[in-house]
């Protein structure tokens, strides 16, 4: 990506609208990751829709100021009452709640803020400074490559799938049957449609991610709703203790930057793995710097460089996840697989064609990316100690919210009612997904990745006239091919090792 | 005591395979094969493979639900979780009633404001007053931004 490209992108992005949807974007990521049960995953999915009614710039300046900010603010949860606003902040609960115990809470909601901003920004450097190479070596693709890459991104249903890799795989294929409703796209003809002229285009990935992640997840918490555990929890935010001092000193400063650039940058590669996302990034970067520190003792008992580590390591992930979506089309995360869907509706198709056809909408994302870490720092540091009151908006307020949300948003992406059937039966088999213990990650894994890969490995095997040595005789094939038999067997060698160790534990 | 573990999901599964194979078997144009100028392959390959290994997972998942003997139950019913579950099952019902009624009477702004006032009030057990309040902040936020702003519809 060159200068003078990202400098045009800049210039561009100077207008009023596309400074207000980005601010209305962090503003309401804000508060999305401030409040208990919504995730950024939930908030982009519900926004996304609301994004095709706007221009591209503006709509995308709203999605990456939600996303940015919904990932730093899930830490203001885990700092103010100890509960992880999303997985990723599970690390800066450790840490942040032993510091606002001890009266350091403002501190430690300035830390949140400060590095997770350092940490979006060294992963939104380096996205700029390794897609465009990565994106140089898909020219080289072609269908046969396409497909594998595609179904590279589908093998890592075992890795989302938590350990439940019979229930992960058996959703990942209803996901990939989902896939093939509609028009077959070599032949044309109607699959699973029953007539119906709405499903000839397939099923929509947004209105499945409204449902799944949106009104199925109000479905579960009224389910698991403990009303006076909720009671006695607002109470005891009500509890105001000290907050003290935002912004960390300049020596604390110069003290924990040097570990968390590296933390950055760690966390960028982390996040460039698919399905790898914030919560191991964490998780590794915080173990490894506990590892190596000379405070390492004090991690998990109110360490403020074990928080900055962990807010540094949640936002790096972003740029490397972005990296993996633009540049080969495979989600890094949740939220990258909406915004992968978006770019798809959007008529863009990640890969080369980002960095040659759309080379200016693409940097325009680059930049806007910074300028959302930018504008959640201010944000973010400006309302610190007033974010705490969002943690008192009770659950049945958001539950109903968020319902409404679902049904509006779900109709809007096509004007489509069908879309808002889908979304509903989508959140009922969501609810039971959830209490059955299944992971919903492989579905989404599935129906997104499941055309492409139809679409290109049919597309290679009319080009070979049917010989399905067509793909084991390309060199980036052959790569491609051994990295998802590894992603495989791995899991496999895994458990073996597992048993191993457990025989011989016991015969010791 | 196999209702309880697996074998409720895997019994799901195992009837979407089987239906979308005999889907397959039934309808005369989704070949799973194909002659070699058209790919060697069909529109019904996918599909095929997905309907056998959701069989298969489907299988697997109820073995082990008769094997977990109801030592695993995924719906441990306290008095507070059935009153719950009931409540899901309203709010689903009430959405289910409101896409009926807006599809019958393609007024989406009647329906939605009589959807806020029952979900809040008889769902959600909200007072009076903020079951009011929020279906007219709720409708106003709506109309203003989908409507007025984007001039979407909503018409089913």
């Amino acid at each position: 990506m060159s200068f003078d490209l990202l400098a045009t992108a800049f210039v561009e992005l100077l207008t009023p609208s596309v400074f207000l949807y980005l601010a209305i974007g962090v503003a309401l990521g804000t508060a999305i990751g401030a409040l208990p049960g919504l995730s950024a995953t939930m908030g982009v999915a519900l926004i996304t829709p609301i994004t095709f009614w706007l221009d591209k710039t503006d709509g995308f300046a709203m999605l990456m100021g939600l996303w940015n900010a919904a990932i730093f603010a899930g830490g203001i949860t885990a700092i103010l009452i100890n509960t992880p606003g999303t997985p990723a902040s599970l690390t800066q609960a450790w840490d942040g709640y032993p510091m606002y115990k001890e009266g350091k809470g403002g501190l430690a909601l300035g830390i949140n803020v400060v590095f997770s901003f350092i940490g979006g920004i060294i992963s939104t450097l380096l996205l700029i400074l390794l897609a465009s190479p990565i994106a140089k070596v898909t020219i080289k693709f072609g269908p046969a490559e396409y497909a594998l890459v595609a179904l590279f991104g589908m093998t890592m249903m075992i890795a989302v799938s938590n350990g439940k890799v019979v229930k992960g795989l058996m959703l990942g294929f209803l996901g990939l049957m989902l896939s093939t409703v509609g028009l077959d796209p070599i032949s044309g003809l109607q699959r699973y449609t029953f007539g119906n002229m709405s499903l000839q285009s397939g099923i929509s990935f947004i209105p499945v991610m409204i449902g799944i992640s949106g009104l199925a997840e109000v479905f579960h918490q009224m389910y698991e709703y403990n009303k006076e555990k909720a009671d006695a929890e607002r109470e005891a935010r009500k509890v105001n203790l000290s907050l003290g001092r935002v912004l960390p000193s300049r020596e604390e400063m110069k003290k924990w930057s040097p570990r968390c650039i590296i933390t950055g940058i760690v966390a960028t590669i982390i996040g460039a793995i698919p399905a790898a996302g914030g919560d191991i990034s964490a998780i590794i970067c915080w173990g490894n710097s506990k590892r190596f520190s000379k405070e390492g003792d004090k991690y998990g008992h109110g360490s403020a460089e074990g928080l900055a580590v962990s807010a540094t390591a949640n936002n790096g992930v972003i740029g490397g996840a972005m990296c993996t979506m633009l540049t080969l089309g495979i989600p890094g995360d949740a939220v990258t697989a909406v915004l992968l869907g978006s770019l798809m509706m959007y008529g863009l198709t990640p890969g080369h064609a980002m960095f040659a056809e759309n080379a200016g909408f693409t940097a325009q994302i680059m930049v806007l990316m910074v300028l959302a870490n930018l504008a959640f720092l201010v944000i973010g540091l400006a309302t610190a100690k007033v974010s705490a009151k969002f943690l008192n908006m009770s659950q049945p307020v958001v539950w109903a919210a968020v319902s409404v949300l679902c049904i509006v948003g779900s109709y809007c992406i096509n004007n489509s009612f069908v879309d808002v059937i889908v979304m509903f039966v989508m959140a009922i088999l969501g609810f039971f997904l959830k209490v059955y213990d299944f992971p919903s990650g492989p579905l989404i894994l599935g129906l997104l990745l499941g055309g492409t890969v139809e679409k290109n490995m049919r597309t290679a095997l009319v080009i070979s006239q049917g010989d399905w040595s067509y793909f084991v005789t390309r060199p980036i094939s052959i790569v491609l091919i051994v990295m998802i038999v590894l992603t495989f067997l791995f899991p496999v060698f895994q458990e073996l090792r597992k048993k191993k160790a457990k025989t011989a534990e016991a015969e010791a | 005591m196999i209702k309880k573990g697996d074998t409720i999901p895997g019994i799901f599964s195992i009837f979407i395979g089987a239906f979308a194979l005999i889907h397959n078997i039934l309808h005369p144009k989704m070949n799973i094969f194909a002659e070699p100028a058209r790919g060697g392959v069909g529109p019904g390959f996918i599909p095929f493979i997905c309907a056998v290994a959701l069989i298969v997972f489907g299988i697997i998942l109820v073995v082990r639900g008769i094997k977990q003997n109801g030592r695993v139950d995924y719906f441990q019913m306290t008095p507070e979780k059935k009153k719950n579950l009931k409540n899901v099952a309203f709010l689903a019902g009430l959405i289910a009633l409101v896409l009926i009624a807006w599809k019958v009477s393609t007024i989406f702004y009647v329906c939605l404001p009589i959807y806020c006032f029952v979900l809040n009030k008889f769902v959600l057990k909200q007072s009076t007053k903020f079951s009011v309040i929020f279906t007219a902040v709720m409708t106003a936020f709506i109309y203003g931004l989908f409507t007025i702003a984007f001039t979407i519809r909503f018409m089913p």
